[in-house]
């Protein structure tokens, strides 16, 4: 009887429904109704959203000033981000790859993933308290009497600001603090996903160490990077809390669309910004894979 | 000339003793195989001829200077890893010509042994393929051109043809040894495969628990084993113990004898030095012969013929003192 009734490509249809309809509907409607809200406008006068398809929105967004210096201004940080993160990240990889002692590995495991289990907010909400003038960094600046460096540091243009919780110093700080796990992580395990035998190999043909790492590691660990510098760079791209917690009040393309859609009402601008993060993803994906970032894989 | 040499040569993991003082000497242009049964020593002992490993003591005399202190990328020889160990980021080309661009030879010297390379394994040309473009056996004939194109002194192959099928490694058998006796250097081949050994070899070392039980041409190995452990692993045997080879031999040891030498009585006119009654128990098709297993005293024998014999029947075998070999323990 069962086999009567039986068909394998029902049957994997069937179970596949559910989440079918999950990425279909939820997930690919939303991105695409998101994409269909970009491209409406809102009345000037009236205030009104009009459901007609135009670029007058993209023409608004790429036509003012401030707007493009809010994508240029979150950019630059999700770039300088992800490449102090990446600087930081694979020395760190590498200690944990290199590490035997049996002891210090939990301890480097939960270091990394001890972070990621506490409350954003209350990271954020610390980290402001650290950065603050009357904080943690300015206590040890003066106990030490190295406040002229810090005013020196602080005085410099544009990355510089009244404290360093009032810059775009400490915004930079915080992102990467915030994202270094997710470099990390994904660099450790292509580091222990390249065989023994391929290192053995590359010193058996008459490479030493140095030679090994530039040209068998750090190739084979590219992807992880990539992995990883996908997290960072789109985590900043969309972040708006740190920078409005810790920033000076200038925009971030998160804190646009924040307040695009709520206290603006313009949803297609809000739309629009949104949209931004996900085309500068897609090009640094075919970048990525142009320079053969995935060829390992 | 010895191209390599081991001096009680001893190599512990933490308490496992993985090779217990092992002495051996590989001669120039040798096909030396090391055969065991696995964790039996023998890729300790390559690996150990690499560098990847530090003997715990004795020595290691690689053309006749003691090496066991110098990194494997100051060492003359070159190894095929069981895996093969191809760079999966590096198309056929830069794989075959990593170490002489490590050594910083001109582009048209490395392009020139390239080919000359890939003409030697006799693929064609691949080079722009990743390795994960490749099938089994090309994959194990690249690693033989990246091998070979640094002129080592010595050779060491890890069971490099354990992952290919049983057509294919018959194939690349013939053609290692054929490339071996063109470019006249030392071959270390590791293996478990007693047939591989036995029809590849110059000489072969017998691995048990981390000691060497016997070195020998394949000749010596197969016809004179010295201890059970030999005759059991190469080739098959027929193991008389104690007991039975007294009452049967009137040899008060352990004695071995092949299939091949145990004869069907089918004429009383035959003469043989020992003749004895078995019972047949299974017959074995196996195209060339018959393979049959025989009991005697709840043992089991192996015998072969060409004829077909009825199960359970009463069966005299017939042997010659000269094919019997005494063992010790």
């Amino acid at each position: 009887m069962w086999k009567l009734y039986y068909n394998k490509k029902l049957t994997i249809f069937l179970l596949l429904l559910p989440l079918l309809i999950w990425l279909g509907l939820v997930y690919l409607g939303s991105l695409f109704t998101l994409l269909l809200n970009s491209f409406y406008r809102v009345d000037d006068f009236s205030g009104v959203i009009v459901r007609e398809i135009s670029l007058s929105t993209f023409k608004d967004l790429f036509g003012q000033r401030t707007n493009l210096d809010i994508i240029f201004r979150t950019v630059a940080m999700a770039s300088s981000v992800t490449i102090t993160c990446i600087l930081i990240a694979f020395p760190i990889a590498l200690f944990m790859y290199n590490n035997k002692n049996q002891f210090l590995k939990p301890i480097l495991y939960l270091g990394i993933m001890l972070p990621l289990w506490s409350s954003y907010l209350v990271k954020v909400y610390a980290w402001k308290l650290i950065l603050a003038k009357q904080g943690i960094i300015n206590f040890f600046v003066e106990l030490t009497g190295t406040q002229v460096f810090l005013d020196s540091l602080l005085s410099i243009p544009v990355i510089g600001g009244t404290s360093l919780s009032f810059s775009y110093m400490g915004i930079y700080l915080v992102f990467v603090y915030m994202w270094l796990p997710y470099m990390i992580l994904p660099i450790y395990a292509s580091l222990q996903r390249i065989p023994l035998n391929l290192i053995l190999a590359s010193e058996d043909l008459g490479a030493t160490p140095s030679i090994t790492f530039r040209k068998i590691i750090i190739p084979l660990v590219v992807p992880g990077i990539v992995a990883g510098s996908i997290f960072t760079f789109s985590l900043t791209l969309g972040d708006y809390i740190v920078p409005t917690i810790i920033g000076n009040s200038s925009y971030f393309i998160g804190m646009a669309v924040y307040t695009h859609q709520g206290t603006a009402g313009n949803i297609p601008l809000a739309a629009a910004f949104s949209i931004v993060p996900i085309i500068i993803m897609l090009i640094y994906l075919m970048l990525a894979k142009r320079i053969g970032a995935f060829d390992a894989i | 000339m010895l191209d390599i040499e081991f001096q009680n040569t001893t190599c512990k993991f933490k308490e496992f003793l993985a090779l217990d003082s092992i002495s051996f000497g590989v001669e120039r242009g040798e096909f030396f195989s090391l055969l065991g049964p696995s964790g039996s020593g023998k890729t300790t002992t390559l690996r150990l001829v690499a560098g990847f490993l530090q003997p715990s003591s004795g020595k290691i005399l690689i053309e006749g200077k003691e090496s066991s202190s110098i990194p494997p990328f100051k060492r003359n020889v070159n190894t095929v890893f069981q895996d093969y160990a191809l760079f999966p980021h590096l198309n056929v080309f830069d794989n075959i010509a990593y170490g002489l661009k490590i050594k910083k030879q001109s582009a048209s010297t490395i392009e020139k042994e390239v080919k000359s390379a890939l003409e030697m394994v006799r693929l064609p040309d691949l080079i722009h393929r990743k390795p994960s473009e490749l099938s089994g056996g090309q994959k194990q004939r690249i690693a033989l051109a990246r091998a070979l194109i640094n002129k080592p002194r010595v050779l060491l192959l890890d069971e490099p043809l354990s992952a290919l099928d049983l057509k294919l490694r018959q194939e690349m058998q013939i053609e290692l040894k054929e490339i071996q006796r063109k470019i006249g250097i030392t071959f270390i081949f590791v293996t478990h495969d007693q047939q591989e050994a036995l029809s590849m070899s110059n000489r072969i070392a017998v691995f048990n628990k981390g000691k060497i039980v016997q070195i020998g041409s394949p000749e010596q190995v197969y016809a004179d084993p010295t201890s059970e452990f030999v005759a059991g692993f190469v080739g098959e045997s027929n193991i008389f113990d104690k007991t039975s080879s007294e009452s049967l031999f009137g040899i008060s040891r352990t004695c071995m004898i092949r299939p091949e030498n145990l004869y069907f009585k089918k004429d009383p006119n035959e003469k043989y030095d020992i003749e004895t009654e078995f019972i047949l128990k299974e017959s074995i098709y196996t195209g060339i012969t018959i393979k049959h297993i025989l009991s005697k005293d709840n043992k089991d024998y192996i015998a072969y013929s060409q004829e077909k014999k009825e199960k359970g029947s009463k069966i005299i075998l017939g042997l010659y003192r000269k094919d019997l070999r005494p063992l010790s323990d």
